[in-house]
């Protein structure tokens, strides 16, 4: 099957070389590039100026239809199940060796979940699947586990696959799939929910986050559904395991209904209510409009879920297609989340970085992939923005885009920190500290050498810069990209800037503030009007510095 | 063992405040200039215990018999305890916070809750974060409308500062929104040169699009960042601080109070509360982390200026069930425990130790509103508790 980015760009050659797209050519079913840019946004993970101009040229209908196919057979990495046995087994060992191969199980299953968000990353990156990658992401905040509290990373992995296959196509059966899911399982304290001796955290959960939302269900309908789930539980091997022994199949009262209900039924009961098809539409209309819905709009959409019997698609199918979703107040008026910033700048700047870059960035700005901060998952929103947040971003570019002003650190000096590095809780993960102890060294040293006024980078920004690779160079050319476009005046350069890094149309006083920066720089260097690009050894370092400037903005961290 | 909780002082100054005591203490009485100016520079220090703390093996009702029969696997032996009286004694890890006890600088408040209980942990946090029964639907979060009624809009951006990545409903503020970060060495935009200023207007405050919003989080930001890595870099303590993420946050807490750049509320958050399932050891170490951080936090303060004006308030969005579960565990309950700690502080026992027998769904009864805990809190930073809470409520008099 043709990829989505393929299958735009064969579109876009045949229609000739690739023309900005603000100038492209009026689409077959009135669709503009505003509505093309605010799709690809929203549903994928941003667009680059070619991707945008295939879109306008394949029209609305089609391109939501190449993004609704949504590939479902995507080869994963392999993951496995890891334990002793793989490394010999325990018996005969010194207490040495024992200790040893219990760092090389650690080490293999830390490893493996780390190469799986190294995958997935790279392929929001490489955007041939977003929607569903989108719609994953969702749901992984939905649906949350933490691998802080999972012992191993099997269940983990096998949790995402999970959410993934279903993505697009159904959120009955990720309900069903879920109630199953031995990583959630865990998570919530399910396997420890006995008949007689019920625990109702997975129970609870379900219903005010999973299914109906805080409100629509009592006390009593808690403890009933925590019976129910009574016995299921999770195989040695990673599999679905219900002890008949330990479920309770007494009778229960559910929601009104009365029977000798399991989970199966549990899950049939649940999506019987007009409180989860409202509950569940209005989590994705908030998702893709940043906004929550008003009631008429909820009704509505929810009407569309039970109509489709949770069917996934012809809900994103009327969402996508809707004028609302295009409307004034939605485009341009959501708050990027962390993945979504990293990526889709990643995107329109064309750089490739480390997917582990992206990971640990993510990280230290609030979105920590496979651990949402708790089971409601990441809040999202303007909830994203910190003062130090905001920081954060800025800087997270600047190392994307190789300006960062490591000098800029002296001008506070920073006294020496605590030196443990780990404040993960006893059973944190930290799943991509592999070289844990090289980083704790070297962050050390850091510190040391700040204290005594070095220049060195503070912490975080060195395991940061450290995750772009040894050699790490941008492989960007503004100065190229901006001169074949024949662009010359100041005010064009500043412009191409905020059009091609900016996911929302730039207002105007950013436009001239930007222009302003780009003449006074330009006449610092000596240089005239017009001359800039003629000069590529002093053109591509200050149009990087201006694109670290525009990432920096706020206008930057919507969409 | 006597199984009554002894009568509480809350009692008696209750009935003797009547309904007219508290509002009384909020006008500025005669001579009160000097009481004035002390309020200027009081802070108030939030730690909020996620996830739900399971308030009986924090203050352990030992002389209870129904304890002993609720509690197994986390039952802790009454010898262990620190002994507050007969009946309840703090958890053994609470080693530093009950020599604050001793020393009348901790209060604890017992029973604490709010009607109409949600076992929610996001509806209940929500409630005491708006102080509010609705919830956020009831607008900016508790300590937003404190700073609305008590401090001017032109404050520094550090008025308000949380020290981690997310930033708890009770600090959002259409109009003094927090300063927030968790590592005061990285927070420094490091451009070359200036951020752009688009120099647009600013906007009216608390209106505004979003983007206009987002802007003013830049400008807190510009402004805050050099002096807020000053003040911690600067900071020299002979304390030492336990080298943990909750140790780390109130050293820069008292950092930030120390350097006097206008803070006067922070906020941390200490998580992992949240015990369904092998309480035991993960209750003890919480209990240790908190005991470390606070228990140093405070002995920082004790040597400082700023320890006089200093009121630290621990809470939780709720306590958990009596009745153990079947992992050793507890699930989401009721009432439970405030503390508040610090030398302004009237150190001992507030509210009655509730019943562990007469239940509201296996849960404990709360008999004392959490806004009552809040309302102490406001009056002593010279704020009108009504103004925020938007009803009277009688301050706990633990300050």
């Amino acid at each position: 099957m043709l990829s989505f980015v393929q299958g735009v760009l064969a579109l876009s050659l045949c229609l000739g070389a690739p023309s900005f797209a603000q100038e492209a050519a009026p689409a077959p079913d009135a669709w503009t590039a505003r509505e093309a840019r605010h799709l690809l946004n929203r549903a994928a993970f941003g667009a680059t100026p070619a991707e945008l101009d295939a879109a306008v040229a394949l029209g609305r209908a089609a391109t939501i239809e190449r993004l609704l196919l949504g590939g479902r057979e995507v080869e994963p990495p392999f993951f496995a199940t890891v334990g002793v046995a793989d490394f010999g087994g325990l018996d005969g060992r010194s207490p040495a060796e024992q200790r040893e191969v219990r760092r090389q199980v650690r080490e293999r299953d830390k490893g493996q979940l780390a190469a799986y968000t190294h995958w997935w990353l790279e392929r929001m990156r490489r955007g041939e699947d977003p929607l569903r990658d989108r719609m994953t992401l969702f749901w992984h905040g939905f649906f949350t586990t933490s691998s802080k509290d999972l012992r191993r990373t099997f269940e983990v992995i096998q949790q995402h696959q999970l959410l993934r296959d279903h993505a697009l196509e159904s959120y009955a059966e990720l309900l069903a799939g879920i109630v199953h899911d031995p990583a959630m399982l865990y998570y919530l304290d399910n396997t420890k929910n006995k008949k007689g001796k019920p625990n109702e955290n997975l129970a609870r959960e379900l219903l005010e986050l999973f299914s109906l939302g805080e409100g629509n269900y009592t006390e009593r309908d808690v403890q009933e559904v925590a019976r129910a789930l009574t016995g299921h539980q999770a195989g040695r091997d990673g599999g679905f395991e219900l002890n008949r022994k330990q479920h309770d199949d007494g009778e229960k009262t559910i929601l009104g209904r009365t029977g000798r209900f399991d989970a199966e039924d549990v899950v049939a009961i649940l999506l019987e209510q007009d409180a989860c098809a409202r509950w569940v539409a209005g989590r994705l209309l908030e998702s893709f409009e940043g906004a929550r819905p008003d009631a008429a709009r909820l009704d509505e959409y929810a009407a569309c879920l039970r109509e489709a019997d949770y069917a996934l698609r012809p809900f994103l199918r009327k969402l996508l297609d809707d004028p609302r979703f295009y409307r004034d107040e939605v485009v341009g008026a959501r708050v990027l989340g962390p993945v979504d910033f990293l990526v889709s700048s990643e995107r329109r700047l064309g750089l490739e970085v480390s997917p582990e870059f992206v990971y640990r960035a993510a990280s230290e700005l609030g979105q920590t992939l496979f651990q949402p901060p708790n089971v409601k998952g990441w809040e999202g929103g303007e909830s994203w923005i910190t003062t130090a947040s905001l920081i954060g971003r800025g800087n997270a570019a600047g190392l994307m885009l190789g300006v960062l002003d490591e000098d800029a650190a002296r001008v506070a000096p920073v006294a020496p920190a605590p030196a443990d590095p780990d404040y993960g809780g006893m059973e944190a993960m930290d799943s991509m500290d592999a070289t844990d102890d090289m980083d704790a060294m070297q962050a050390m040293d850091g510190r040391e050498e700040a204290a005594e006024g070095d220049a060195r980078l503070p912490g975080e920004l060195r395991a940061l810069k450290r995750a772009l690779g040894k050699d790490y160079a941008p492989r960007l050319n503004l100065t190229w990209r901006f001169a074949r476009r024949g662009l010359t005046r100041d005010a064009e350069l500043a412009g191409a800037l905020l059009d091609e890094l900016l996911a929302i149309a730039a207002p105007d006083e950013t436009r001239a503030a930007l222009t302003r920066r780009l003449a006074a720089e330009r006449a610092a260097l000596g240089v005239a009007e017009g001359e800039l690009l003629a000069q590529p050894a002093l053109a591509e370092p200050l149009l990087r510095r201006l694109a670290h400037l525009v990432l920096s903005l706020p206008e930057a961290q919507l969409d | 063992m006597p199984t009554t909780p002894r009568p509480l002082r809350l009692d008696r100054r209750a009935f003797l405040a009547g309904g007219l005591g508290f509002t009384a203490g909020l006008c500025l009485a005669p001579g009160a200039l000097a009481a004035r100016r002390d309020e200027s520079q009081r802070h108030l220090v939030l730690v909020q215990l996620s996830g739900g703390n399971d308030g009986l093996s924090t203050l352990v009702p030992y002389g209870d018999d129904a304890y002993h029969a609720a509690r197994d696997a986390t039952r802790i032996a009454a010898e262990s305890l620190h002994r507050l009286d007969e009946y309840r004694g703090l958890h053994p890890a609470l080693t530093r916070l009950a020599a604050r006890y001793d020393a009348g600088e901790l209060a604890l408040v017992q029973g604490v809750g709010y009607p109409g209980p949600n076992r929610s942990h996001f509806k209940s946090l929500e409630v005491w974060h708006a102080a509010h029964p609705d919830g956020r639907v009831a607008g900016d979060g508790w300590i937003g409308k404190l700073c609305d009624a008590r401090w001017p809009q032109d404050a520094p951006p550090e008025l308000v500062v949380h020290l981690g990545k997310d930033v708890p409903y009770a600090l959002h503020s259409a109009h003094h929104p927090p300063v927030a970060f968790e590592v005061p060495e990285t927070y420094q935009w490091l451009g070359d040169g200036q951020e752009l200023d688009p120099g647009a207007d600013e906007p009216a405050r608390g209106g505004g699009s979003v983007l206009e919003r987002l802007r003013r989080v830049q400008r807190d930001a510009q402004a805050s960042s050099r002096r807020i890595r000053h003040a911690a870099a600067g900071y020299r303590t002979d304390v030492e601080y336990p080298a943990t993420r909750e140790g780390r946050a109130l050293r820069t807490a008292a950092a930030l109070l120390d350097a006097g750049l206008g803070t006067r509320v922070v906020s941390v958050d200490f998580g992992g509360f949240d015990t369904h399932s092998s309480q035991r050891g993960r209750h003890d170490e919480l209990m240790r982390t908190l005991d470390g951080a606070l228990g140093a936090f405070l002995a920082d303060l004790r040597g400082r200026s700023i320890g006089a004006h200093t009121l630290v308030l621990v809470f939780s969005e709720f306590g958990r069930r009596v009745r153990e579960n079947g992992s050793g565990g507890t699930d989401h309950g009721k009432a439970g425990l405030v503390l508040a700690a610090g030398a302004p502080v009237q150190g001992g026992l507030y509210g009655a130790y509730p019943s562990l027998t007469d239940l509201d769904g296996g849960d404990l009864r709360y008999a004392v509103d959490f806004r009552r805990c809040y309302a102490a809190a406001l009056r002593w930073l010279g704020a009108d508790p009504t103004a925020v809470l938007g009803e009277p409520f009688e301050p706990v008099p633990f300050v």
